[in-house]
């Protein structure tokens, strides 16, 4: 069983619309570099805008464009105070 | 480097003290380029596509004081450098480069629309403890939007300059420069103290230390409006999306793709008939009378000299003792051509060979200015977004797709095009594969083949341009996914690209690109196709036949048609006497080595169902694929300029020494098949070299697509005779 503070924490590739913040980037490659040097990095607050792969985030203030196979790479926890926000097929992904 | 010469010149006091270096960096997309062409008056790439500008643009900048050298770098998003492009900037930002001295300052230009995003960099580049001064870009932008900039408290937060500037309007330039001056004499206050890194002490991602700290920055010194992260607009949505932007897309492409083709149609009719008329005057201008040796030595001499002189100045070739001796030792030789065989190689090898590949130039012009107009508009961006997934089944990054577009109408400005893809290894495949992408050169061979073989039916021939179509994509794709599999192993690097903002493209930057990149294509394949025009016209041409020596069967005929062109007047005769010059002209071309390559190489040949005559073509056409039509319109025995229908039935009448034709359905599409991918074109090759910068890569792209094109030319040939057309 999943904790409830765990359950907030899933792959940004499961996001779908909504603000999180990024808690870990995988992998300290060049992969990760291009990700982390535009802002997604630990502790910082993205936005998915539109889902999908390649999928559309926002990041301090500017719209990216991001494979999925990248978005795996990132783990986001979904801030407890919008849970509502949160369609249930993800948290159905986010459990398996 | 493309400096222009004006700005270059220095006058004697400036001598003594050599201009500093200043360094332009920042952000993709922030205006360097703009602000670059602000400062200089030059004219320099801009584009609004993330990473654009790859050639270093430099240009002396005259201020009070010393005067400085302003080098505008590609963008760049952290010293990283994750990309060739970045890797330049860097190393150029840290003097790491030999060829350029190391910087004495940097001007860093930001974005004031996206301060914090820029700081990121900005730490990175203050912690350097180079003179730095901040151009604070797109203020007119951020005013519109009401961003509020605290400069002074920015300015000392930051511990250097920082000067409020547009490049679009022109506002704050004075006092940049002003700043610039104060930079490079070291009278700039406040960089006493060495930059504290902001990460020092902190622990965990460095990444997240430096975005805190721009975090901090910009909410003491930026006052945005509660509103400022705006939805994503209609339009947007709409381009983005998986199926409607693919649509959008290919819709947008089509449409621009028509207007190529239909705006360039007038003016390669005009340069096409601007050569035939300059060849036709030249060739009034030699004296057809033989002259006096010791006159027509220094004259014929002299012009040589003032044209290769030329040609060098095009290609940008100093005079150095070697080439001054290449230019001496070619001049002469010229000179002392027979006036007769002077005349034939201006005006078929020089005048003609550069006629024949500078009819593309206005594709290859139409082409930049539409991509320049979708780039800095920030639509292009989109594009490699919706085309990604499509493109990475192929092991291509999305970014690919407007390179493989572009090479439908010509191969060289979708080889400049894939400049835009970060990963060397994703780039280089592209590059390699694009010329097997139909492009326009194509089609007056795939037209002769459709006419060969259907000319009773346009429906089956346009099924002749669609399959040969599909050939090439298929080639090319499948092409990547191997070369990816094998020499260039590796992953393709996913998507990762900043969308910016739409913005009103200009006029002035696409046509400035135009010119760019046009004066690229004619300096560094001018000269090449200059010097291989004349060695395919030698080839052609020696050793020459006199009539005397024509084979007693074609004396015959000549002899035969000029004697009853005496007894006729008017259109009648003249037509016999062409036909008499034709033959002999097939005569010439079949004892030239040319003529002797081509049956040197019947054997290798044979088994593509291919006659001597069809190996003068493809030897013939080397550096330029469409010549072939023309080359095998005089082996035929036809005028040069033999319309199609006249061309096709005389091929169609061809026969072997044993009396079958020559033209069947199996050696028209083994020739098809060939002319789909083998290489023929030199120009793309120069090209391939400038882009990836050795000649290895151009040299393995003719190696493959030539054994490419024989294999498939192969297995068609003896599979359509297997299965039972002749
Ligand atoms: N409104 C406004 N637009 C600007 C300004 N400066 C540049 N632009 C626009 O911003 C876009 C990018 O400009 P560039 O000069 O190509 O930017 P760059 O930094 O050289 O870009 P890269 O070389 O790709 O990194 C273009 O569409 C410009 O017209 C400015 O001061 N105000
Ligand atoms: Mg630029």
């Amino acid at each position: 069983m999943l904790s409830m503070s765990r359950l907030n924490m899933i792959p940004l590739s499961q996001m779908s619309q909504g603000r999180a913040i990024c808690r870990q980037v995988e992998g300290d490659g060049p992969l990760a570099s291009r990700l982390k040097r535009l802002g997604i990095c630990e502790g910082r607050p993205l936005e998915v805008v539109q889902a999908g792969d390649p999928m559309i985030l926002r990041v301090i203030g500017t719209n990216i464009g991001l494979s999925k196979q990248l978005a795996e790479l990132v783990t986001v926890e979904i801030p407890a105070s919008v849970p509502a926000e949160l369609p249930a097929d993800t948290l159905v992904t986010a459990q398996s | 480097m493309t400096s222009s010469p004006t700005l270059n010149v220095l006058s004697p006091e400036d001598i003594a003290v050599e201009p500093a270096l200043v360094v332009v960096v920042g952000n993709p997309n922030t205006g360097k380029t703009s602000l670059f062409n602000r400062l200089t008056g030059m004219r320099a790439k801009t584009a609004n596509y993330p990473g654009i500008t790859v050639d270093l643009r430099r240009a002396v900048l005259k201020l009070p004081g010393r005067d400085i050298e302003l080098a505008d770098l590609p963008g760049l998003y952290s010293l990283d450098a994750l990309s060739p492009e970045e890797q330049v900037a860097k190393s150029v930002l840290l003097g790491e480069l030999e060829s350029l001295a190391a910087p004495a300052a940097v001007l860093l230009v930001v974005d004031a629309t996206q301060l914090e995003r820029n700081l990121f960099l900005a730490s990175e580049v203050l912690e350097l403890n180079l003179p730095t001064v901040i151009a604070l870009n797109l203020i007119d932008a951020a005013d519109d939007i009401e961003i509020k900039i605290e400069v002074d408290r920015l300015s000392s937060e930051l511990g250097c300059v920082v000067v409020p500037v547009s490049a679009r309007t022109g506002r704050g330039i004075e006092e940049l420069r002003a700043t610039l001056a104060h930079a490079v004499s070291r009278e700039l206050p406040m960089l006493d103290e060495e930059h504290q890194s902001c990460t020092v002490g902190c622990r965990g991602c460095t990444y997240s230390a430096r975005y805190e700290w721009a975090e901090r920055i910009t909410s003491g010194t930026v006052q945005q409006p509660a509103n400022a992260s705006q939805s994503t607009s209609f339009l947007d949505r709409v381009l983005t999306n998986p199926v409607l932007g693919v649509g959008a897309f290919l819709g947008l492409m089509l449409g621009v793709f028509y207007l190529i083709f239909s705006l360039a149609d007038v003016p390669m009719t005009l340069i096409d008939e601007g050569f035939s008329r300059i060849a036709a005057t030249v060739d009034g201008l030699i004296p057809t009378q033989p002259i006096n040796r010791w006159l027509w030595l220094p004259v014929v001499g002299t012009l040589t000299f003032l044209v290769t002189g030329l040609g060098y100045r095009i290609a940008g070739i100093r005079w150095t003792k070697r080439t001054i001796v290449i230019a001496a030792i070619v001049s002469t030789l010229v000179a002392l051509l027979p006036a007769d065989d002077f005349r034939s190689l201006v005006v078929n090898g020089v005048i003609g060979g550069v006629g024949g590949v500078l009819v593309f130039l206005p594709q290859i012009c139409l082409l930049f200015f539409f991509i320049c107009l979708l780039e800095d508009s920030g639509y292009m961006a989109r594009a490699a977004f919706v085309m990604e997934r499509l493109m990475r089944s192929v092991g291509l990054p999305g970014k690919a797709f407007v390179p493989m577009l572009s090479a439908h109408a010509c191969a060289i400005p979708g080889i400049m095009a894939a400049r835009v893809i970060e990963d060397w290894r994703d780039r280089l495949v592209t590059i390699l594969v694009l010329p097997l992408l139909t492009c326009s050169a194509r089609l007056p061979v795939y037209a002769m083949v459709a006419a060969l073989l259907f000319s009773d039916s346009p429906s089956k021939a346009a099924l002749v341009f669609v399959g040969a179509y599909l050939l090439g994509i298929a080639a090319a794709l499948l092409t990547a996914l191997g070369l990816k599999k094998s020499i260039l192993r590796g992953e393709t690097v996913p998507l990762v690209i900043e969308l910016p903002p739409y913005r009103r493209p200009s006029l002035r930057n696409a046509l400035l690109t135009v010119y760019d990149r046009a004066s690229v294509f004619v300096q560094n394949a001018g000269s090449a196709i200059l010097m291989i025009s004349v060695i395919l016209w030698a080839l052609a041409t020696y050793p020459k036949l006199s009539e005397e020596q024509l084979p007693p069967q074609a004396a015959a005929e000549v002899a035969a048609l000029r004697a009853s062109a005496e007894e006729l007047t008017g259109d009648d005769a003249e037509t016999l006497i062409q036909e008499a010059d034709q033959l002999v002209a097939q005569a010439g071309l079949a004892h030239s080595f040319a003529g002797r390559l081509g049956r040197f190489v019947e054997p290798i040949f044979r088994p593509l169902g291919f006659d001597w005559r069809i190996n003068v073509g493809v030897i013939s056409s080397f550096a330029a694929r469409e010549v072939v039509v023309s080359t095998l319109a005089i082996m035929y025995g036809m005028g040069e300029d033999a319309e199609g229908d006249t061309l096709v039935e005389t091929l169609r009448r061809q026969q072997r020494p044993d009396g079958s034709p020559v033209f069947t359905t199996a050696t028209c599409l083994s020739l098809l098949t060939f002319y789909v991918l083998a290489m023929q074109c030199l120009p793309t090759q120069v090209v391939t070299k400038r882009e990836t910068g050795s000649w290895r890569w151009a040299f393995l792209q003719l190696g493959y697509m030539t054994l490419l094109a024989y294999a498939a030319a192969l297995i068609v040939y003896q599979s359509t005779i297997a299965l039972g057309y002749a």
